[in-house]
């Protein structure tokens, strides 16, 4: 490599502006040092590097795509296909990096990983992601690919060992980095010491990294099993230090989410935003929290923050259309969701929820579209299973709806609501045994949701079997609830077992805890008058 | 038809005075409002002429119902046929609807603007009944019409089949009308798929997955 003296003084300047973050400076440099003709294709494909590393900074992808084109060395080619993967070219990306035969390095497994998921060529994916894991370890988000995509390996073994792994940029570790010190900022002082026990105990030191990753990883695949309990438990153990993170406080939330302990999930995503303020990662998840919750003007708050610190992440706009969506403006819900999808067309989440929307309004091909899309991005996206298959089930195609109804309970198999659901569609189809079954099973799962018990006691009385529905529906009234149409749904009973004087207790009851059920209520209680042999159906 | 109380009947009830709709605030005597601008979606209505089949009764070559739902009122529907014309909306499913809104202005179209109109409901072509006739004077704007039923001091809405509005006439006797946007509106509602309305959080929280 022979460089001419100018040539060489625009590569630092380059550099040192490229470390500075003056990315607009060092295009400018490093175009003209790729103007310099260059005597050999070695040189050349320096130059392109450079430039490659500079538009890439500028995040303009395309550029690097049309500049790298022809180029032969290792680190180009992965240049290239990084480039190609950003502006969607995937079978470009996949040839150039089959042709740079590195398959010893972790990022270019990652990359050809990414690029099969794309592709959804799940296997072929998961064995890149699994193949870059192994090589280098520290490769978190190859390990949080495979978890989504449900391929759930032994984090005991995958975090300890590193098979012997190339490095295609061996000189640009973090470890070469240079810290900014003090006599470069002027009277830049170090922060002051906190006095939290994390920075008093010695103990800090004494994990390594991969015995870290490997309790953050355990943890993780646990909730992306949804083994809550599990989950929240290797959470809690983990060192204090990380596990008051925002990273590991979200993934408490989650826990929580995932559970239906929306309350508990609110606290924790509160106290990971308050702790780490920049995160947009979750946010999303935090106010689907607080649509569960109606807490209207928290949802208000998370948004106007949101769309004044960072108004073009993705995740701002969910928590716009689960906003909109609180307040029932669907079609600027729906915007809002559309919106997310367009800063971020992966966004399986985003999907789910318009879909959501587009179901509240009836437009059922919509609303199928984007179920579709989100399973299509992520398949283990079960809200959008849930989704799918509650809009068969609105359509009475309950073929069709059983089918997603069991996929959505094959990812999530803890979900009480997916079993609900599942049930009330066997009981739709006649299949009254499987639909008991699936109560009493979401009755164990989950003894805070009351939906179950509910269902159980109607499918019950509709069997005749009065007294056992009655007693399920009565130990539910013990819990304190203030639920009207429980209490219609006893009185249907009493009114079938002919005591009209309990029934229309209950109708009473059931009036006073909701006014606005009048109509179906007052049609209930001459239908208890007027009719002389009690025939109802419950 | 027989609910609703033809425009300028006297009121029957002291209360009707200041009653108003839930739905749009239609007064009682006048099932019609007229606004600058239009009618929009929110946490009460919907807009649900996209779930509807459009027909019209003719259509100049350019301006059919591309034009009349283009939420654009400076392009607009061209009639080219005999009176009657006519704008059809077919449901495919039975939908429950509120709210008709046109838009016609009288200052660029002069005789090609509507003065007299029918709305019609139904569930066929063939049993179609009206549900209100309105006599329109050099109008410029937002007409909104309640398709809604009165019940108790307030319009709700009906389930129905078919939209239909019907230009009788012109102003000045034109033969050929010009609308240049309608919308159609029916109520929000809660999305339910398996369980009743909850109103308690406990029980409302478990019912939907989001």
């Amino acid at each position: 490599m022979v460089l001419s003296p100018l040539e060489n003084q625009l590569k630092e300047a380059t550099e040192w502006s490229l470390k500075s973050y003056l990315v607009s400076n060092a295009v400018f440099l490093s175009e003209r040092l790729s103007s310099e003709p260059s005597s050999t294709t070695e040189d050349e494909e320096l130059k392109l590097h450079l430039l490659a590393k500079c538009y890439l900074a500028e995040s303009s992808p395309y550029k690097v795509v049309l500049i790298l084109k022809n180029c032969s060395s290792v680190e180009n080619l992965y240049l290239y296909a990084l480039a190609c993967f950003q502006t969607t070219k995937l079978e470009e990306a996949e040839k150039a990096l089959l042709k740079c035969s590195l398959h010893t390095s972790a990022e270019v497994n990652y990359l050809l990983g990414q690029i099969c998921e794309r592709q959804s060529r799940i296997q072929d994916a998961i064995s890149y992601y699994s193949k870059a894991l192994n090589l280098n370890s520290n490769l978190w988000t190859a390990f949080e690919k495979l978890c989504e995509l449900g391929y759930f390996i032994d984090t005991s073994i995958s975090f300890k060992t590193d098979e012997k792994s190339e490095h295609l940029f061996p000189g640009e570790s973090p470890s070469n980095f240079h810290p900014l010190t003090a006599s470069n900022f002027g009277n830049w002082s170090p922060p002051p010491k906190l006095n939290s026990p994390a920075h008093k105990t010695p103990a800090k030191t004494s994990k390594d990294l991969k015995q870290l990753l490997a309790e953050l990883g355990k943890a993780y695949q646990a909730l992306s099993q949804y083994n809550t309990n599990e989950a929240m438990n290797l959470l809690k153990a983990l060192p204090d230090s990380q596990k008051n993170s925002g990273w590991a406080l979200c993934q408490m939330g989650r826990c929580c989410f995932e559970k239906y302990d929306f309350a508990g999930a609110v606290e924790y995503f509160q106290r990971a935003f308050q702790k780490e303020p920049q995160r947009t990662e979750d946010t999303d998840y935090y106010s689907s929290a607080l649509w569960y919750e109606k807490k209207n003007s928290e949802l208000c708050y998370t948004l106007h923050n949101a769309l004044k610190n960072a108004y073009y992440a993705p995740q701002t706009w969910v928590i716009a259309g689960n906003f909109y969506s609180l307040q029932k403006e669907r079609e600027t819900a729906i915007k809002c969701f559309t919106r997310a999808i367009q800063l971020n067309p992966y966004y399986s989440y985003a999907y789910a929820l318009c879909g959501h929307e587009h179901l509240a309004n009836e437009d059922f091909d919509q609303a199928r579209y984007h179920y579709e899309s989100a399973n299509n991005i992520d398949s283990r996206q079960y809200t959008a299973l849930w989704g799918l298959g509650s809009l068969y089930f609105k359509q009475e195609k309950y073929t069709q709806s059983l089918q997603c109804y069991k996929a959505a309970r094959s990812i999530n198999p803890n979900s009480s609501i997916i079993l609900t659901y599942l049930g009330v569609n066997y009981k739709a189809t006649g299949h009254y045994e499987e639909a008991i079954n699936c109560f009493e099973s979401a009755i164990r799962i989950d003894k805070k949701n009351p939906l179950p018990k509910f269902q159980l006691g109607i499918l019950l009385s509709q069997l005749d079997r009065d007294q056992e529905a009655l007693s399920h529906l009565e130990t539910l009234c013990q819990e304190n609830s203030r639920e009207s149409h429980l209490y219609i749904q006893i009185g249907k009973i009493y009114a079938k077992l002919g005591q009209p004087e309990k029934a229309l207790r209950h109708y009473n009851d059931a009036q006073e805890l909701n006014p606005k059920n009048h109509s179906e209520i007052k049609n209930l209680i001459e239908q208890l008058h007027g009719s002389s042999s009690l025939h109802m159906m419950p | 038809m027989s609910y609703l109380s033809p425009i300028g009947s006297p009121f029957t009830d002291v209360t009707d005075l200041f009653s108003h709709s839930e739905l749009e605030g239609f007064p009682i005597d006048r099932p019609y409002t007229k606004t600058r601008i239009p009618l929009s979606a929110n946490a009460h209505r919907r807009e649900i002429g996209k779930l509807g089949i459009w027909t019209l009764s003719s259509a100049k070559l350019g301006n059919g119902v591309e034009q009349l739902r283009d939420d654009n009122v400076n392009t607009f529907w061209q009639s080219d046929g005999v009176q009657p014309h006519t704008v059809t909306v077919f449901f495919p499913r039975k939908i429950a609807v509120s709210e008709f809104c046109i838009f016609v202005d009288f200052k660029s179209d002069e005789s090609y603007t509507p003065s007299k109109l029918s709305i019609y409901l139904g569930n066929t072509t063939t049993d179609l009944w009206e549900v209100q006739t309105v006599d329109l004077d050099e109008p410029t704007g937002w007409f909104n019409f309640s398709l809604g039923k009165q019940q108790g001091g307030a319009f709700r809405p009906v389930k129905t089949h078919i939209v239909q509005l019907m230009v009788l006439q012109n102003q000045h006797n034109g033969r050929d009308t010009h609308i240049r946007e309608i919308k159609i509106f029916g109520p929000r509602e809660d999305l339910k798929i398996a369980f009743p309305n909850f109103n308690s959080a406990a029980y409302s929280k478990y019912a939907f997955i989001h």
